[in-house]
């Protein structure tokens, strides 16, 4: 008999919890096992809403609305952007703020939380109050504002850029700066220090950060649609189109994005757990 | 200030004046002193005498506030710590976790510039100096304590340093590791000619292994001197207190001549007592100081041709191994100890009267005063060690 464990669990108990356990993942991910099946369905209007037969035709043909595609590749163009611009910066803000103490250090800690917290359709409409505005003043020109990609990117870039600082900074926490005077005492100068010491002991942190904002650039919605002008991204295409269609390359599309970020997620974790040993 | 320069030639570190200032709190005050080429010197006192503040200036970690450090003859106060031939040994190691043992030796060479396959092939020679030529391809989070205190160790000295800085580099480990470490730290020293600077607070691990000892306290640096002089010729209070166990009596300065400085003591009696090169003044305030193992017990009047003797009230005899740890009261209510050896104990016992007596090179004057109730028996530790 073990006398480590605390307290014995009845077979009741543990039946009811592993019941308990299944329905909260059941609920979890329900709405994702619906994503990847109907990618599979051969609908017959036009709308991919009831189950009609197993096709593997919209996996053959994932691109064959070219209007979808479209707004997928511009998706994809928009988050690479705005998450390197995002990544490189907040991650700048965050060694920042984890290794000096300088004066106004929390204040930019409140800051930094203040776009999460405010809500998004406030921060999309004031965002293009903003643009018209400049636009009107012409500051720098009267055109330079123009809601386009280059209004997206500023905005997708703006929200993830205090996702990026907040997680990294949390991340970097537990990183014994001590390491870095290790790095000095033994010739490193400045840069040598930080690529071959602090960054690659803080690059996990900083890839879930970006792997966490290319998921938020992908989907927002409210945020775009205030500063998108003309242009369409995949989440925009997706509630536009919902009017008049709903076409199996959705699904076929969104589970590709589940599938890569699946696989990035299993990488990392799978190389910061080797490199930990 | 007492000046404890040497001739430049010899110098490897000269710390000029160096003063460290956090704020308005002063960790270190003019330190002013040399290192010697080749030689084992540490840096002793308790947490927060500035020991490390020193050692971590000499680094480049800290700059000084004012002063000026020069390291083989070049100023270096405000040279960037990458860019000073010295290395540091960590406290906690600060070995790069993602990095094979092998790569972490190898990390200092690199940073020169060396070529991968040299770096690689020296560090791996170095890994069989510390003995851990096995240990190249581990992670460090695979390595006991004291294996990863080696690696450090060979890290720092791969890149063969004008001076090896070590800030307690032995705290982390157990008594009997740390003892081995020591004999070992002297060994590689002695093999490799290295200067090491090592900073601790522990005052039997310092005198193990230096050849000169500098004694810290409250950002001063109270003497420098040999294991032997420190613990003989102790220039201050603090000093004899905190190296070993020291019975301390005030007294007064009655006059000095040639070798020999007589005092007056509280107790009525007059001493005499070798000068060893110091120079004292008549009629100052200073403090005797006897050794323990330098105090003889007899039942009645005390032997001929002696330095000094106090009549005492025998109060606890101890059996630690071959030597007895005898305590005693003297008429003014000091409480002094004496180490006397199971063969020269006289036949009395405790309660008894007994006569405390040292020979003419047995006792020390300190030039500082000490306050009466001050007197007696002052250690550092609680566990008192006994010195041969």
């Amino acid at each position: 008999m073990s006398a480590a464990s605390s307290k014995p669990v009845s077979n009741k108990g543990k039946r009811v919890l592993q019941v308990v356990t299944a329905l909260v993942f059941l609920y979890l991910f329900a709405p994702i096992i619906w994503i990847v099946a109907f990618s599979f369905n051969k609908p017959t209007g036009k709308y991919n809403l009831q189950w009609k037969g197993f096709t593997l035709d919209n996996w053959l043909h994932p691109f064959a609305d070219a209007d979808l595609t479209s707004a997928f590749v511009r998706s994809l163009q928009v988050a690479a952007v705005s998450v390197t611009l995002a990544t490189v910066m907040g991650s700048m803000m965050a060694l920042a703020l984890s290794k000096y103490r300088f004066r106004g250090n929390s204040g930019v800690d409140i800051f930094l939380v203040l776009p999460l917290t405010t809500p998004e359709i406030v921060l999309g409409a004031s965002l293009l109050t903003m643009f018209i505005d400049f636009n009107d003043a012409g500051i720098p020109t009267e055109s330079f504002w123009d809601r386009g990609m280059f209004t997206i990117i500023i905005a997708h870039t703006l929200f993830c850029l205090s996702f990026v600082a907040l997680t990294v900074k949390a991340r970097i926490r537990g990183f014994d700066w001590r390491l870095e005077e290790a790095a000095a005492d033994l010739g490193a100068g400045p840069w040598r220090t930080f690529s071959r010491v602090t960054f690659p002991l803080i690059l996990p942190g900083i890839f879930a950060a970006a792997l966490l904002s290319f998921a938020l650039s992908i989907d927002d919605y409210i945020i775009t649609s205030f500063n998108k002008g003309q242009t369409n991204t995949m989440p925009i295409h997706i509630w536009d189109s919902f009017k008049v269609e709903f076409r199996p390359q959705v699904n076929v599309l969104a589970s590709m994005i589940l599938i890569v970020s699946a696989a990035l997620l299993v990488g990392s974790s799978i190389v910061s757990s080797r490199r930990a040993k | 200030m007492s000046d404890w320069s040497v001739e430049q030639a010899n110098a490897i570190i000269s710390l000029d004046r160096v003063t460290k200032h956090f704020g308005s709190y002063v960790a270190v005050e003019e330190a002013h002193f040399d290192i010697i080429e080749g030689e084992f010197f540490s840096m002793l006192g308790p947490s927060g005498c500035g020991k490390t503040t020193t050692l971590r200036m000499i680094a480049g970690f800290e700059l000084p506030t004012s002063g000026s450090i020069r390291l083989a003859g070049n100023d270096v106060s405000n040279v960037p710590p990458y860019k000073r031939d010295v290395n540091t040994v960590f406290q906690q190691y600060g070995l790069f976790p993602h990095m094979s043992i092998l790569d972490n030796v190898a990390f200092g060479l690199r940073s020169k510039k060396v070529p991968k396959p040299e770096a690689r092939r020296r560090a791996q020679e170095m890994l069989d100096v510390v003995r851990l030529s096995e240990f190249g391809d581990r992670k460090p989070s695979q390595l006991s304590g004291g294996q990863q205190q080696r690696v450090a160790l060979a890290r720092a000295l791969v890149n063969k340093p004008k001076a090896l800085l070590l800030d307690e580099p032995l705290g982390a480990l157990d008594l009997k590791l740390r003892q081995s470490m020591q004999l070992e730290l002297k060994r590689i020293q002695q093999d490799l000619g290295i200067t090491f600077v090592f900073v601790t607070h522990d005052q039997e691990e310092a005198p193990t292994m230096s050849d000169r000892i500098a004694v810290m306290t409250q950002g001063r640096t109270d003497q420098i001197g040999t294991p032997t002089d420190i613990y003989y010729h102790p220039a201050t209070v603090f000093v004899a207190g905190f190296i070993g166990t020291a019975n301390l009596l005030p007294v007064t300065v009655r006059s000095s001549s040639g070798d020999i400085v007589t005092v007056d003591s509280a107790l009525g009696s007059q001493f005499h007592v070798p000068t060893a090169g110091r120079t004292y003044t008549a009629g100052n305030s200073a403090t005797l100081m006897v050794r323990p193992e330098r105090l003889d017990i007899s039942a009645g009047e005390p032997p001929v041709g002696i330095g000094g003797a106090i009549p005492a009230l025998l109060t606890s005899v101890v059996f630690q191994g071959p030597v007895l740890r005898c305590e005693a009261r003297t008429a003014t209510g000091a409480d002094v100890v004496a180490h006397v050896h199971v063969d020269d104990m006289p036949q009395v016992s405790v309660g008894q009267n007994v006569t405390l007596s040292w020979r003419s090179d047995g006792a020390f004057l300190v030039d500082e005063p000490i306050s009466a109730d001050m007197a007696g028996v002052t250690s550092s530790t609680d566990d008192e060690t006994i010195h041969p």
